[in-house]
C-alpha cells in the first residue's frame, strides 16, 4: 500500500474529514436483512484474501464488503451466484478506490489458489453483468466512505509517532 | 423501472408544464430505443459520441457510446465519471440525463452543447474578445469553485473538455480522470492534464495532487484565451514542458519550494539560473485586459500552496467590470439568465464575410 500522499497530515485533513463524514450521513440504509446472513462471513473472508493477493488498499477491500452487504440485503442470491457477486464487488470497488494498474485481471484472478481449488471462474461476461447490476442497485454511486476511509485520519491524531514500529503502530489494520 | 438520475433537475422545475407537454408516457428513460441517433460527432479509443434528440421530450442529447466487448466489465473511466456526475449538479457542469446498458454497449446521455472551448478558439484565432474571456473564465471558475467544495478533482481541464453553448455557456465535461479528492492515495499513472496544461509538479512527478492542479491547467486556458495561443507549447516531452514552465517563472530553488529536490522527476540539470519574468513578455496582450496579468500569475505559481482558489480567482480584480448579480445566481442557475449578460461577437466574426473558421481541422467535436 502506498503512503507518499497523506491525506490526513495535509492543510484539507480536516475539510476532507468532513465531507466523508457528511457522505457517511447519507449511507444507504443497511437493515441485515439478506436470506443469505449466514454466509455473509465466509464471502467477506474471500474479498479480504483475494484482495489481499492483489495487495489491494484496506479502502477498496472494505468498499468491496460493504457493496456485497448492501446488495445482499436487497436481494435474495443462490451460493454460486454470490461468489460472482462477491468478486465483482471487489473488481468494482478497486476500478473505484485503485490506481488503473492495480485492479486485478481477470485471468491473474481466475488463476488463484483459491479459485482453481473451487473450480470458480469469472468469465468476461459474468462480470459485466453483475458490475452493471451492482451499478444500478447504487446508482452509480460508489463514494461511499467506510472505516478504511477514516482510518488513517484517526490514527495520525491517536497515535504519536514515537508509538509506531516500522512505520505502524502495533495494533495496525 | 425507477431511475432517479433520470429525472428531469429539480431546479428546472420552471420548465415543468413545457415538459409535461413533451412527456410521452410510454417511452422510458434507459432504454436504447428513446433515442434517436443522429450524426456521429467524434470517436475516440473506448468510445464514440453521437448527436441525438430524446423521444421522451424532444430535447437534443450527446450519446456517448462506451465499447465494453474489449474491456474487462465496466471501464473505471466510466464507474467514476458516472459516479461523480451524478451528484455534481450545477450550471457549469455538464447533465447526465440518463445511462442505459445494451449487450455490448454502455451509452451515457448528456445535454447537448454546440461546441468546445478548443473549437471556438480555433475558430476565432488571435486572441477572443475580453468579454468573451471574461464570460468563459467566470462560469469555468464557477464550475471549478462547486466541484473543488464537492472534494472532487477534475484533473483533465483543458480547451476540449470545456463545453460551450451557441448562447456561451460553458460547462465542464469529461470527468474521466476525475476524482473524489477524499481518496487521494491510490493516484495513478501522471499522464493527467494534456502536457501543455500540466502543473510543474505534476511534470515532476508528484502524485498528491490537489485542486491547484485544475487551477493550473485553468490558469494556462485563461491566458490561452486572451493571447490565442497556448502559454506552455512544449512538443517534445515532459523535460522541454518544463523547460519552457521555468523560462517564465524562474528556476524554483529548494529555498522557494520546499520539498523539490525529493519529487520522482527532479533533475539537477535543472538547476541554471533563470530569473523570473513577467507572463506579458510572453504573452504579450495580457497587458492589454485590466487585471489579467496579475490573476494569471497568481493562477500560474510553481510552488503548489502559493496558488489562489478557484473561489477567490472569481472575487479577483480582473472580474470587476462584471455585473454584481452575477455572483447571487444560484448554482443550478446559468450566469447568462442575467440581464445584459451576453456572448460578444467575437472581432473576426465581425470583419468577415467569409468564414475563417475550420482552420483547427481534424474531426469536429460538437458536444
Amino acid at each position: 500500500m502506498e503512503l507518499e500522499a497523506q491525506w490526513w497530515t495535509g492543510q484539507l485533513a480536516a475539510d476532507i474529514h468532513q465531507a466523508l463524514r457528511y457522505k457517511e450521513l447519507k449511507l444507504p440504509s443497511y437493515k441485515a436483512q439478506s436470506p443469505q446472513l449466514h454466509l455473509r462471513r465466509y464471502f467477506a473472508d474471500l474479498i479480504a484474501i483475494v484482495s489481499n493477493r492483489f495487495r489491494l488498499c484496506p479502502a477498496a477491500r472494505h468498499l468491496a464488503v460493504y457493496l456485497l452487504d448492501l446488495f445482499m440485503d436487497r436481494y435474495d442470491i443462490s451460493i454460486q451466484q454470490l461468489h460472482v457477486v462477491a468478486l465483482s464487488c471487489l473488481l468494482l470497488a478497486s476500478k473505484f478506490e485503485e490506481k488503473e494498474d492495480s485492479v486485478p485481471k481477470l485471468e491473474q484472478l481466475n488463476s488463484l489458489g483459491c479459485m482453481t481449488n473451487m473450480n470458480l471462474v469469472l468469465t468476461k461476461q459474468n462480470l459485466l453483468h453483475m458490475e452493471l447490476l451492482l451499478l444500478e442497485t447504487f446508482q452509480w454511486n460508489l463514494c461511499l466512505p467506510t472505516a478504511a476511509h477514516f482510518i488513517d485520519y484517526y490514527l495520525s491524531i491517536a497515535v504519536h509517532e514515537t508509538d509506531l514500529h516500522d512505520g505502524w503502530p502495533m495494533v495496525c489494520l | 423501472r425507477w431511475r432517479p438520475w433520470s429525472y428531469a433537475d429539480p431546479l428546472q422545475e420552471q420548465d415543468g408544464v413545457e415538459r409535461f407537454k413533451w412527456q410521452r408516457q410510454d417511452i422510458p428513460f434507459g432504454a436504447a430505443t428513446s433515442y434517436v441517433h443522429l450524426e456521429k460527432l467524434c470517436e475516440g479509443s473506448c468510445a464514440t459520441v453521437y448527436k441525438g434528440i430524446s423521444r421522451i421530450n424532444g430535447q437534443l442529447v450527446a450519446l456517448k457510446v462506451i465499447r465494453l466487448e474489449a474491456e474487462e466489465g465496466v471501464p473505471f473511466t466510466a464507474i467514476r465519471e458516472a459516479s461523480l456526475l451524478k451528484r455534481l449538479k450545477h450550471a457549469n457542469i455538464v447533465l447526465l440525463h440518463d445511462i442505459i446498458q445494451t449487450k455490448e454497449t454502455l451509452t451515457f446521455v448528456f445535454e447537448y452543447m454546440h461546441t468546445d472551448l478548443a473549437q471556438y478558439m480555433g475558430q476565432h484565432p488571435g486572441g477572443l474578445h475580453s468579454c468573451n474571456v471574461m464570460l468563459f473564465m467566470f462560469q469555468l471558475l464557477r464550475g471549478l469553485a462547486y466541484i473543488h467544495q464537492q472534494h472532487i478533482l477534475h484533473r483533465d481541464l483543458n480547451p476540449q473538455n470545456l463545453l460551450i453553448s451557441c448562447l456561451g455557456e460553458l460547462k465542464l465535461a469529461d470527468f474521466g480522470l476525475a476524482r473524489a479528492k477524499s481518496t487521494p492515495r491510490q493516484t495513478y499513472s501522471s499522464e493527467v492534464v494534456a502536457l501543455w496544461y500540466r502543473p510543474p509538479d505534476v511534470l515532476l512527478g508528484a502524485t498528491d495532487y490537489s485542486s491547484d492542479l485544475d487551477i493550473w491547467s485553468a490558469g494556462c486556458i485563461f491566458v490561452e484565451m486572451i493571447q490565442g495561443q497556448p502559454v506552455f507549447a512544449g512538443t517534445s516531452g515532459t523535460h522541454e514542458q518544463l523547460a519552457k514552465i521555468w523560462a517564465v517563472l524562474g528556476v524554483p530553488t529548494e529555498d522557494t519550494w520546499p520539498g523539490l529536490s525529493k519529487l520522482p522527476n527532479y533533475n539537477t540539470e535543472l538547476v541554471a539560473s533563470t530569473r523570473p519574468q513577467r507572463l506579458r513578455v510572453i504573452c504579450d496582450r495580457l497587458s492589454r485586459v485590466p487585471e489579467a496579468e496579475d490573476l494569471a500569475s497568481r493562477m500560474l505559481t510553481a510552488f503548489p500552496r502559493g496558488q489562489i482558489s478557484a473561489q477567490d480567482a472569481l472575487l479577483h480584480g480582473f472580474f470587476s467590470p462584471l455585473l454584481p448579480q452575477l455572483y447571487q445566481v444560484s448554482a443550478g442557475q446559468l450566469v447568462l439568465t442575467v440581464p445584459g449578460v451576453r456572448l460578444q461577437p467575437e472581432i473576426c466574426d465581425l470583419f468577415a464575410s467569409y468564414r475563417i473558421g475550420h482552420l483547427s481541422g481534424g474531426s469536429s467535436k460538437f458536444w
